[in-house]
């Protein structure tokens, strides 16, 4: 009889005693999915510096030629021929040291190439050629040649007519021939007439006085030769040689000429579409060659903090980089080794 | 520049000698002083060419896995229309690993700007482990790199992170890859309509239902913070604002309004909704703290408002007014003050949605018995129309204000057939308008937030 309030009692504890600490049923309630795992952790990568090393624009070739050790030496063959090409001049005037000098250059860099050139140089000048012609001359410059004339012909004349002088310097030989026989039969005249009386002393004297001339004309074609040959030789020169770099200004074509390269190259995020504000300037400076040396992203600051502009900026350092070498016209190389890029997006918001 | 000249040639010699040395003086101060400037002020606009390798893994399941994850990125990218990914048979020698420097020279020949290379590893759970590197291929820099873990189910999700992230790389915009769509999907025959809430990755992938169709809904909108949306829903004939939770799917009535409510829309930081409340004949907005259920009336007109959607920073809202006579653009503070009209084009102006980044407005227009789809300035300038058709409507906003997608409904044929709606998206620029599959007609999408 007691039991059974007891047990009643006793249930109804444990039932509340299970509901507190299991907590009421959910009925009719979906309990939540399982949460998915799904975790990443990125590591943003910041630029530690803006410098592109060396010539080469982009470490990209840099891992190349690391990986081909051996195959560095052929890429420096490029850079050489210019110069070969603008030393071309400079071997043949000083020909009995040219293959020191021109070699010692070469040598450094381009074991087989350059060699065989100067020696067929050597070989095409110590032939017949250029030893008549110093002869000759000497001989007819001997008392008026002007001191200046000597350089620049044997500049000239190896590099310009490897043919032709034979055949002009003969004339020329003769026609000295000619004068010189001219003044020894004068002399001869005027020996005979030494001995004879006054009236000799006229002939005597227009004997001198043609000679005189003869020399003086002979003097100013020689002058006007050398001056025209000179002149074509630096006009030649001029041409062939790089220009010596000088305050040529800037103009807008040049400017231009950048300009169109570097837009094929630069392809501005969209996402820069509308926003007025995402003007990158990068500073650049370049080789001799118009290669990029070093690319800076001005603005680091806003590089930085703002995702827009940090976008904008790598793909105006892309531009750059892919760009490289620049179209910068080597006498100017002085005013444009530095500048300013400033890129521009508004034309995607037109 | 002024020129001065000189009857007196020595004095115009020397002025001009003078000039001139003046002038190469000031070239000379210029290039040390001031830095030459060279403006760019074109380029190209294409897409990005990249190259997205298979991910390596240990085994044949993670090699599967890898593969899969290389496939997602490279689509989701496609997608964007702002890639290129490059076709893996092109790849000269697929990279080993994300540890390694890759031969760049064997990528530049492609073309390709960026270089995303990974690993997968089955670990002892059962999870997927992957690790990635994303190279600047142009500098030959990595531009991020990152590790990640992924049980079996979620990895179209992480791909869909990796992809967000270089997008984010390569354009400067968060991206928007894993991110949902909820929109009411149709079916049945045009007298007796079935509307279901559905639910879908953006690229169209782990698409459920989350209504039953027992009462047709409309307006689906998701809570920036919280995996909620609201929507309206006609019980008994009555439409009314409902929220449901898509994890437990469940939803209840938002308040109890006499009349009707509809439009529903949430704040910027999902703890307020803007709504239109209609009763004794005037639709007017109300917003509603939905922690303490209070409501707070924003306009107050004879007209019909409606349409309301906050600006990013919650200060302001634009919404769909007749009060002109016909529906046009409204602006106004969410305190109810300094009301401004914004549209003034010809034709009507429906469902404004602000954008995420604050500066533009999407719409609705209507002109002369054609739909459009358009954007413009917050102050109503710079209006451009990007998409037309038929019935094109319900513009919402990719999280990062780049893409919109919106519904389009096919004219109806003279027999009664046509008529099919899907969704659709496309860039703000107005290219790349790509069509969503759904397994049945598709109208009122909405974006999710980024998902974290």
């Amino acid at each position: 009889m007691m039991s059974r309030p007891l047990l009643i009692s006793l249930g109804m504890h444990a039932l509340f005693a299970v509901i507190a600490v299991f907590g009421l049923p959910m009925l009719g309630r979906e309990l939540p999915e399982e949460m998915p795992i799904v975790r990443l952790e990125i590591v943003r990568t910041v630029p530690e510096t803006n410098l592109i090393e060396g010539d080469k624009p982009s470490t990209a070739k840099e891992a190349q030629q690391a990986k081909v050790s051996k195959k560095p030496p052929p890429p420096p063959p490029p850079p050489p021929p210019p110069r070969p090409e603008s030393s071309k001049p400079a071997p043949p005037p000083p020909k009995p040291k040219p293959a020191a000098s021109p070699k010692v250059e070469a040598a450094e860099i381009l074991p087989d190439k350059p060699k065989p050139k100067p020696k067929k140089t050597e070989v095409a000048q110590v032939t017949p050629k250029p030893k008549p012609k110093p002869k000759a001359e000497s001989k007819a410059k001997a008392k008026p040649s002007p001191s200046v004339l000597p350089t620049p012909k044997p500049v000239n004349r190896p590099d310009r007519k490897k043919p032709a002088p034979t055949v002009k310097p003969a004339k020329a030989n003769d026609a000295v021939a000619n004068q010189l026989n001219k003044l020894v039969k004068d002399q001869k005249k005027r020996e005979q007439a030494a001995s004879g009386v006054l009236q000799n002393l006229a002939e005597a004297q227009l004997a001198a006085e043609d000679a005189e001339k003869a020399r003086k004309t002979q003097e100013r074609k020689e002058a006007a030769d050398t001056v025209t040959k000179t002149l074509s030789a630096v006009a030649g020169n001029a041409v062939k040689a790089p220009p010596k770099k000088s305050l040529s200004p800037v103009g807008i074509d040049d400017i231009a000429r950048i300009q169109q390269h570097v837009s094929k190259c630069w392809q501005p995020p969209l996402g820069a579409a509308g926003n007025d504000t995402l003007k990158v300037d990068i500073f650049v400076s370049v080789d001799e060659r118009g290669n990029v040396k070093r690319a800076e992203i001005e603005d680091k600051l806003r590089f930085n903090l703002d995702s827009y502009f940090k976008a904008s900026a790598i793909a105006a350092k892309r531009a750059i980089v892919e760009c490289s070498p620049l179209p910068i016209p080597p006498e100017k190389f002085d005013q444009l080794k530095e500048f300013t890029f400033s890129f521009d997006p508004a034309f995607l918001s037109r | 520049m002024v020129l001065y000249f000189f009857r007196h040639p020595i004095a115009a010699r020397r002025v001009s000698k003078f000039l001139a040395m003046l002038a190469a003086a000031m070239l000379v101060v210029q290039s040390a002083a001031a830095q030459l400037r060279i403006e760019i002020t074109e380029g190209m606009v294409a897409p990005t060419p990249i190259a997205i390798a298979d991910f390596t893994g240990s085994d044949g399941k993670a090699n599967d896995a890898g593969r899969e994850i290389a496939s997602i990125i490279s689509n989701d990218l496609l997608s964007s229309g702002l890639f290129d990914p490059v076709d893996s048979a092109a790849f000269i020698a697929p990279p080993s690993s994300p540890g390694i420097k890759p031969n760049f020279a064997n990528w530049t020949p492609l073309g390709v700007k960026g270089l995303l290379v990974g690993s997968a590893i089955n670990d002892d759970e059962g999870n997927l482990r992957i690790e990635f590197v994303l190279w600047d291929v142009v500098t030959g820099r990595d531009l991020s790199s990152g590790t990640g873990t992924a049980d079996p189910n979620s990895l179209r999700q992480l791909s869909h992170k990796i992809a967000d992230l270089v997008y984010e790389e390569f354009t400067g915009d968060s991206g928007y890859f894993d991110t949902q769509i909820v929109y009411v999907a149709d079916s049945g025959s045009q007298a007796r309509r079935i509307k279901r809430l559905a639910i879908m990755d953006q690229d169209g992938h782990n698409h459920k239902f989350l209504t039953s169709g027992l009462d047709l809904v409309l307006t689906p909108r998701f809570s920036p913070t919280t995996q909620e949306i609201a929507y309206l829903n006609y019980f008994n004939e009555e439409p009314n604002v409902y929220i449901q939770d898509i994890r437990t799917g469940r939803s209840e009535r938002l308040g109890s309004f006499p009349g009707m409510t509809f439009a529903p829309r949430f704040g910027p930081r999902g703890d307020r909704l803007i709504m239109s409340w209609a009763q004794d004949g005037l639709t007017d907005i109300y917003e509603m703290d939905l922690r303490t259920q209070e409501i707070r009336q924003l306009t107050k007109s004879s007209s019909i408002d409606t349409a309301p959607s906050y600006s990013p920073d919650g200060r302001r809202i634009v919404f769909e007014s007749d009060r002109a006579g016909r529906q046009q653009l409204y602006v106004v503070n969410n305190d109810g003050s300094n009301l401004q009209r914004i549209s003034y084009g010809e034709g009507r102006y429906a469902t404004p949605v602000w954008s995420p980044r604050g500066d533009i407005i999407a719409f609705t227009k209507m002109h002369k018995g054609t739909f459009y789809i358009g954007i413009m300035n917050v102050d109503g300038s710079g209006e451009r129309l990007l998409a037309k058709g038929f019935l094109v409507e319900g513009p919402t906003w990719a999280p990062n204000g780049r893409v919109l997608m919106y519904y389009k409904q096919e004219p109806f044929e003279s027999d009664g057939t046509g008529g099919a709606t899907s969704l659709y998206r496309i860039d703000i620029t107005g290219f790349n308008e790509r069509r969503i599959i759904t397994p049945s007609d598709a109208s009122d999408p909405a974006w999710s937030p980024l998902r974290r």
